[in-house]
């Protein structure tokens, strides 16, 4: 290991050495240098500079590649002395010194610019040591090298065969040397496996042992062995690029050639021919070829070698991915037959692996119907499909269908394309959104139904919109079941989002809902006060209570899917039920539903009671109307002949005591007494008067109140109506000392109801008569400033109201309040006057000021009515009025 | 005209209630009128054959059998026995369903029944009681 580091160390600083680092190294290089030269050229020197194997060549490349060419002063120096040593002259040296010096620097330079590796792993690493420095570098050297001992004098052998010996031993240096320094330079990493070592242990004595035998003749002259035995390297060379790769190989190559050379230099061996340089050539030869083959198939399985192990990392990537992706994902070939399935894929579609590969994807895991629309999608082709996310649904092994959001990638490799699905389970991601979705529905659906449910007061309509409210929002068909306070149905409202099953239900209405009880769930639900919710009413749920037969056919028929039932509940009371049903498979009641049903069931409960309290109320409004106009109404029979018999005797004793007073006959004292008598008959006739007048009132409210007050309308003055009504007043405003003043046109001719049109005119006076303390009355009948209306306005200078009052007085049972007087009415003079002016289209208003007085206008339309009256006098008849006199 | 002349002017009150019918014809005849009283206008129709023509018709409308409106209707388009011409005012205390049968009628009072109003009523048509003459 401390080799190792120490290497890896020194190589991390290659190109960036300090200077003294670099000198020490240099020394050590030219050290090196200088010894291994004067050993190599004792090997068969060429004209006694050229060696056959010249290893300092391949030292200083090495050294120059590995540490940098801050290194080429040692060997500028080793071969400067080297040649002086073996004596060239000094300038010859200097020569051969710069050669193999500009040499190293021309191969270092040529490698790293090809990009060389000095593990030799790679084919172009090989190739270009081999072409670059061992082939191109080394003509540097041979050439310098031979033309300075020519141009020395130095050349004893001709120029051709030094510069021959020369250039080959060079590249021999660099393939035997500088190949197995090199390869070593790349660190050591030691192997544990006790396989490995003890393979590289027994490759290595094979090598050994076989270059011993092979290549020194220790196997003797046995004639059975005189073959060109030395091809037997070769195999064994063969064995170790496989299993060692270049490392193996260059150090093997060097200790063959240690082998080889050594005993061809000591005279025997294989290459031994009798003659040293040629026996040396021979062997240089054969090393030659035998290191660059054995180094071309060493890098040439390394590089494949190391291929595989890439394709091995990037399938365990793939495999890692596939199966730690959350995503299903599942490839398919061209022809839609699954070709990959991953873990999460199993866990998604509930299949192993081994099920699916091989099986056509469509068939398997996709519904039916949705099979074309994933061929289609498929065929939109690359473009279309790539990207984009699809939701469809899937099929588990189970059978179930579910949502998935499918995304496709198309992978266009060599031969037909293959498509690589993307899954993901989204039916929990759906079902949480379809749960929200269904929480604000039914927030959305509660407020719409109490919006509809308030929308009317009316009992019926409020129980058809509360069978309506919830259709389709919450349900298919809703029955609404009401009972009185005996149990008995009341009526059965529904609402149906199916026209076409309209003629099941009216049959089923008419068959179970109207019959007491009804369907067994609604009776269920109106005895128990409990809701219930039966998810599968066709199925299991219903057999649990008791249930006829041909209910459980018309809920087959209808295609009820789910149902719920909730009573209606107001506190104490049972007010029926109502029952709510889904026709799609997709709606399936939950409890959540029946939550909502059970709101809405208590929402349409209080709509409905509100509904019937307020129909009663109406009803008894009604009947105390009509009481009162039938009571009203008979009173006046026995009033009218009391009144009339007061008159009478009113009448008689005007008469007798007129006739006392001209005749002056009877008894003195009589006519005193009679005209007590007379007196105190009139106080009766004055009260049946009030008590007649009451009952109008009494009479005119309830026909108001009824919608009875009918005009008829016909040709009338109001002027000649009003100075009437102010003649008929004269006598009590003279009685009080009031004086009427009537100003007014000739005459304002109308359509109006003469009857009617007289209550207002004496309605008006009383009322100035009553309030106006005595002061003078003034009327005035007049036309409107458009000239489209009558005026009529009554004016005293009375006490006056109060603003407040002002916008009370027309209202029903309102009048003055005068502390210590009594006035006599039901207050309703002004209430009715507003009604009937308002009946003619017109209107009454009043202003006034406390203590000052007031004044009274009714404004009366005078065109209008033509048109408006006339229809209604044609229309009138002696049945429609004795019909509504009943 | 000859009944007039004879002094046999009559008043025809056609009312059910008996105590009213017999207060009207107690005021009128107290003035000197001659009254015949009807309790419905069938007893009415069939009094109006037998009796002189009278001057004045007091019609009741809410009567039993035939009611005012009825027997108006059939009165006035009885030209051939000059009923037509009779003159009819309606006592009535319906309000606004008398309105109608009055128009048709010559006359309406209302019910209560003011004195002053009925002798007026009934002078205009049937001029001074004999009595008074």
């Amino acid at each position: 290991m401390g080799v190792a580091s120490m290497m890896k160390e020194i190589l991390d600083r290659t190109g960036k050495l300090s200077a003294p680092r670099a000198a020490l190294l240099s020394l050590a290089l030219f050290l090196v240098y200088f010894f291994s030269a004067i050993y190599g050229l004792k090997f068969g020197a060429v004209s006694g500079f050229a060696t056959l194997i010249w290893p300092p060549a391949g030292i200083a490349l090495a050294a120059l590649v590995i540490f940098g060419n801050r290194l080429w002063p040692g060997i500028m120096l080793g071969a400067f002395l080297t040649n002086l040593a073996i004596g060239a002259s000094w300038p010859v040296a200097l020569c051969i010194a710069s050669g193999n010096t500009l040499e190293a620097f021309t191969g270092a330079f040529l490698l790293r610019r090809a990009g060389f590796r000095n593990s030799f792993e790679r084919l172009r690493d090989v190739f270009s040591f081999l072409i670059l420095a061992a082939m191109l570098s080394t003509l540097v050297s041979a050439t310098i090298g031979v033309t300075s001992l020519y141009l020395g004098g130095k050349l004893s052998e001709p120029y051709l065969a030094t510069w021959l010996a020369w250039w080959l031993g060079d590249a021999g240096g660099d393939l035997l040397v500088a190949a197995f320094l090199l390869v070593w330079s790349t660190g050591l990493v030691l192997n544990k496996d006790v396989r490995r070592i003890a393979e590289i242990a027994g490759l290595g004595a094979l090598v050994l042992l076989g270059s011993y035998f092979i290549f020194t003749d220790r196997l003797g002259s046995n004639e059975a062995v005189r073959f060109p035995r030395n091809y037997l390297i070769f195999p064994i060379l063969m064995i170790v690029a496989a299993r060692l790769g270049p490392r193996g190989v260059a150090t093997s190559a060097f200790a063959i050639t240690c082998f080889a050379l050594g005993t061809t230099a000591m005279g025997f061996g294989r290459f031994w021919t009798g003659n040293l340089s040629e026996s040396l050539f021979n062997a240089q030869i054969f090393l030659g070829v035998l290191v660059i083959s054995k180094l071309v198939l060493a890098a040439a399985i390394a590089e494949r070698r190391a291929q595989q192990a890439e394709l091995f990392k990037g399938n365990a990537q793939r495999e890692a991915v596939l199966n730690a992706a959350i995503d299903g994902i599942i490839t398919i070939d061209h022809r839609g037959r699954i070709t990959e399935f991953n873990p999460a894929a199993e866990r998604i579609f509930g299949y192993e692996q081994s099920e699916t590969l091989g099986k056509e994807l469509a068939s398997l895991l996709i519904p039916s119907k949705l099979r074309d629309i994933l061929a289609k999608y498929l065929e939109m082709g690359k473009g279309a499909v790539l990207g984009q996310r699809l939701e469809i649904s899937a099929l588990r092994k189970n059978g179930t269908e579910f949502p998935i959001e499918l995304s496709v990638l198309p992978l266009q490799m060599e031969g037909p394309p293959l498509f690589t699905g993307f899954i993901e389970d989204i039916s929990e991601k759906k079902s949480a959104e379809q749960e929200k979705r269904r929480i604000e529905a039914g927030e959305g659906f509660l407020a719409e139904v109490t919006s509809i449910l308030s929308s009317s007061i009316d009992y019926r309509t409020t129980l058809r919109n509360a069978a309506r409210a919830a259709v389709p929002k919450l349900g298919d068909l809703c029955v609404i079941q009401v009972i009185d306070e005996e149990g008995a149905v009341l009526a059965t409202e529904y609402g149906c989002s199916a026209q076409e099953k309209e003629n099941l239900l009216q049959e089923g209405i008419s068959h179970f809902l109207a019959k007491p009880g009804g369907p067994t769930f609604i009776a269920e639900a109106i005895r128990t006060r409990k809701s219930r919710l039966m998810r599968d009413p066709s199925g299991s749920a219903l057999s649990a209570i008791p249930v006829e037969n041909s209910l459980r056919e018309l809920i087959s028929n209808l295609g009820i899917r789910s149902l719920m039932v909730s009573p209606l509940l107001f506190h104490e009371r049972t007010l029926g039920a109502i029952a709510l049903s889904s026709f799609s498979a997709e709606r399936r009641y939950n409890e959540r539903d029946l939550l909502l049903h059970e709101e809405f069931a208590r929402r349409a409960a209080i709509a409905l009671e509100n509904a019937r309290l307020f129909k009663e109320a109406q009803e008894a409004i009604f009947s105390r109307d009509e009481f009162l106009s039938i009571a009203s109404h008979e009173l006046k029979t026995p009033l009218t002949s009391l009144s009339l018999q007061l008159q009478i005797l009113r009448r008689n004793f005007q008469k007798s005591i007129s006739a006392m007073e001209k005749t002056g006959v009877e008894a003195f004292e009589t006519v005193p007494v009679s005209v007590k008598l007379a007196k105190s008959v009139e106080g009766c006739e004055a009260q049946s008067k009030r008590l007649a007048g009451l009952l109008d009132e009494l009479l005119d409210l309830t026909r108001i109140r009824l919608g009875r007050l009918e005009l008829s309308r016909e040709r009338i003055d109001l002027v000649k109506v009003v100075t009437d009504a102010v003649d008929r007043f004269k006598a009590e405003a003279s009685q009080k000392g009031i004086a009427i003043t009537v100003q007014s046109l000739p005459s304002i001719i109308g359509y109006w109801d003469r009857i009617r049109t007289e209550q207002i005119v004496s309605s008006l006076l009383s009322n100035a008569l009553k309030y106006g303390e005595g002061k003078p009355i003034s009327v005035s009948v007049v036309k409107g400033e458009a000239g489209c209306t009558a005026e009529l306005s009554v004016i005293d200078h009375g006490m006056g109201i109060s603003e407040e009052m002002q916008r009370k007085i027309f209202e029903r049972f309102e009048r003055l309040g005068v502390s210590g007087r009594k006035i006599a009415g039901l207050g309703l003079g002004l209430y009715i006057t507003r009604q009937i002016t308002e009946a003619h289209g017109g209107r009454v208003f009043v202003s006034s000021k406390v203590g000052e007085g007031s004044q009274f206008t009714v404004e009366l339309p005078l065109e209008l009515l033509l048109t408006a009256g006339l229809p209604n006098l044609a229309a009138r008849g002696p049945s429609s009025e004795s019909k509504s006199v009943g | 005209m000859n009944m007039a002349a004879l002094g046999c002017e009559v008043i025809l009150v056609i009312e059910d209630d008996e105590a009213i019918s017999s207060s009207i014809r107690q005021a009128l005849e107290l003035e000197g009128y001659y009254v015949v009283t009807a309790g419905d206008g069938k007893q009415g129709l069939e009094l109006l054959n037998t009796i002189a023509t009278p001057c004045l018709i007091l019609l009741d409308l809410m009567l039993p059998i035939m009611n005012g409106w009825e027997f108006l209707e059939v009165i006035k388009r009885n030209h051939k026995h000059m009923l037509a011409a009779i003159p009819v005012v309606i006592t009535s205390a319906a309000g606004d369903a008398a309105k109608g049968a009055a128009a048709k009628a010559q006359g309406y009072i209302k019910k209560p029944i003011d004195l002053d109003l009925l002798l007026f009523t009934v002078r205009k048509f049937c001029g001074e009681p004999p009595a008074t003459r």
